[in-house]
């Protein structure tokens, strides 16, 4: 296999998308959906987390100049516990006798880190010490997470199938207009190809999911780790793409399927979007183990040890279908009709 | 015409290629010589694309073989891809990207530092190197695939249809340029519906029909042996013009033609050729065009 040759048509799809509507507003979908919905309800991660604040003393004027946070003064302890359990604060401070903490069940992990770390300067600040300040922390209300956050799995889904469906979209294309047969009588070979537009998928998805997770203030935590299942991710999706683009005749024909059968993929970000829904249907399906970890990794602060079973896992379904794409591209493009 | 050294550069031995249940290609075998143009011709359907597709490597044959340079058509198709240049029938550009950008891309796939405007000016496409293809008109275009077919320099040539859709001066060009690279030894397959281009261009032409070739020979021998040589008298008459065909093969044709230029007003008198497209007919029962 030769780079140049790979670099030049992947250099070269590039320059078509840019030129095609149709391309461009596949990888602009999930780039305007995620603008549209930050400015509809907020960013995920970028919004100052809202501390209501109960009691008396220098901690209280301490806190309001402080500018990770966006402090309100109670007047009664009922009002603040109301507000903080209705959610309209990630957390509520109750100075005196002795400071109690309530983290409202809605509020993210980057937020409760947040007021945590912010609280504990102040302590600091009022006692002249630096030690390690302890004091009472409770979560009220029912866990959950506000609607800006349960799109985020749906929107970095949407990010990895755009790249799979642009490398399927640019294969028909490739087939429809003839333009395959004049690149396969040159030196390069049917590998290559599809080698080049693999690669290019696989590039595309991830910047694309990073540009998603980074608008909606997602990547916060786990860049790497968050990097690795992106990565898994779009393996997945660009591999149907590959298999999609050789055997649907056209781009009609391609939408009409995402259409019928890209429920399949979008369903566990529906089953996050929907906690009603009940969980472990998600689990039944392969992108469930591509959202969940960057769900758990962004929301929850999970781990390696927390979501590695789920990479060996989401491995597999990248193992099982790219053979399945190997063989179906080796049946209609390497092998049948086209020898490599 | 020929100006071969006996190297054969393209051979086939019977070779076969069927769509299912149709047979496209039957057992074919014919060889083509260093610096020959071989006329492939026949009416759609013949088997002309499918075999032109086994000899540049896009279709494996079903049976018999094919070399190309000596390369076997199933083997090695990408050591003859980087020496042959195919300038396709359909027109598969890419419509978005500029003829520039068009060319160079298939340039950079064969790892070459190619100086593409000299080219250009060949085919008379300068002032458009920065359009984008898909504002060019089919004329354009052609040319663009002509271009496109030449930019490795090929030893050998794989031309179908390359004149289809252009007007006659770039017609014309386009087959001086192929006459010219014949003259720098390189071979031309050329399939073509059009038989005064095959007369013109090529030392041999194919006929193929349902899948079979039904003659190779230079066009003069073809013509010679199946075709009918006339005289053709015009005569002023009272009421216009009349007209008389002799055939010149038969011997009472010195004797009428006598008679008619002692007796009658002649107007023109011509011999006449027969065509490839008759031979065609007369092999076949079918016309080319069909």
């Amino acid at each position: 296999m030769k780079f140049s040759r790979m670099f030049s048509m992947a250099k070269k799809d590039v320059v078509i998308i840019t030129r095609s509507s149709f391309f461009l507003y596949m990888v602009a979908m999930p780039i305007v959906m995620s603008l549209v919905l930050t400015a509809v309800l907020g960013s995920v991660g970028t919004a100052r987390p809202t501390l209501a604040v109960y009691g008396e003393g220098e901690l209280i004027s301490i806190l309001e100049e402080e500018p990770s946070l966006n402090v309100t003064i109670f007047s009664s302890e009922e009002s603040l516990r109301e507000a903080v359990l209705e959610g309209e604060y990630d957390g509520g401070l109750l100075v005196s006798p002795t400071p109690k903490l309530l983290i409202s069940g809605k509020s993210l992990l980057n937020e409760r880190v947040t007021i945590g770390a912010t609280l504990a300067n102040a302590f600091r600040e009022v006692s002249g010490k630096e030690e390690t300040i302890l004091f009472e922390t409770k979560v009220i209300g029912t866990e959950g997470y506000p609607w800006k956050v349960r799109f985020v799995p749906f929107l970095t889904i949407i990010a990895v199938l755009v790249a799979g469906m642009i490398i399927s979209a640019s294969l028909i294309e490739e087939r429809e207009k003839k333009t395959l047969n004049a690149v396969l009588v040159t030196p390069i070979t049917p590998l290559e190809v599809i080698t080049a537009k693999a690669l290019f998928g696989l590039f595309l998805g991830l910047i694309l999911g990073t540009i998603i997770l980074v608008l909606n203030g997602a990547l916060t935590s786990g860049f790497l780790l968050i990097m690795l299942f992106l990565i898994l991710g779009t393996t997945f999706t660009v591999a149907l793409g590959l298999m999609a683009g050789v055997v649907m005749d056209n781009i009609t024909d391609l939408i009409t399927r995402i259409k019928i059968f890209g429920l399949i993929l979008y369903f566990p970000a529906f089953v996050i979007m929907f906690p009603q829904i009940p969980q472990w249907l998600g689990k039944f399906f392969p992108t469930y183990y591509f959202i969940d970890p960057i769900f758990s990794i962004t929301q929850k602060g999970a781990g390696w040890s927390d979501v590695w079973w789920k990479a060996v896992v989401l491995l597999a379904c990248d193992v099982v279908v790219l053979a399945l794409a190997a063989k179906v591209l080796k049946k209609r493009m390497l092998g049948k009709k086209i020898k490599a | 015409m020929m100006t071969t050294d006996g190297e054969k550069i393209i051979e086939t031995e019977n070779l076969t290629y069927s769509y299912g249940d149709t047979l496209a290609v039957d057992h074919i075998s014919f060889s083509v010589e260093k610096g020959e143009i071989l006329g492939f011709l026949g009416p759609n359907g013949a088997g002309k694309t499918t075999t032109v597709k086994m000899l540049t490597g896009q279709l494996v044959p079903q049976e018999g073989w094919g070399k190309v340079l000596g390369f076997d058509v199933a083997q090695e198709p990408k050591k003859i891809h980087e020496k042959i240049g195919v300038c396709f029938e359909e027109k598969n550009l890419y419509p978005r990207l500029t003829v520039k950008e068009n060319l160079e891309f298939f340039v950079n796939l064969f790892g070459l530092e190619v100086d593409i405007d000299p080219l250009l000016k060949r085919v008379d496409l300068s002032k458009w190197v920065n359009d984008r293809v898909e504002t060019l008109s089919k004329g354009l275009q052609q040319r663009v695939m002509f271009v496109r077919s030449m930019i490795n320099d090929p030893d050998v040539l794989f031309l179908d249809e390359p004149t289809v859709g252009l007007d006659p001066i770039s017609a014309d060009a386009i087959r001086n340029i192929i006459l010219t690279e014949k003259k720098k030894g390189k071979t031309v397959f050329l399939t073509t519906h059009n038989m005064m281009e095959a007369d013109k261009l090529s030392d041999r032409v194919a006929f193929i029909n349902e899948g079979k070739i039904v003659a190779l020979d230079t066009p003069e021998n073809l013509k010679l042996k199946l075709g009918k040589r006339t005289l053709k008298v015009k005569m002023r008459t009272e009421k216009g013009f009349e007209e008389e065909t002799l055939p010149l093969r038969d011997p009472e044709t010195p004797k009428r033609a006598k008679e008619l230029l002692e007796k009658r007003n002649i107007a023109t008198i011509h011999t006449q050729e027969a065509t490839l497209e008759e031979v065609f007919m007369k092999l076949t029962g079918r016309k080319l065009e069909q």
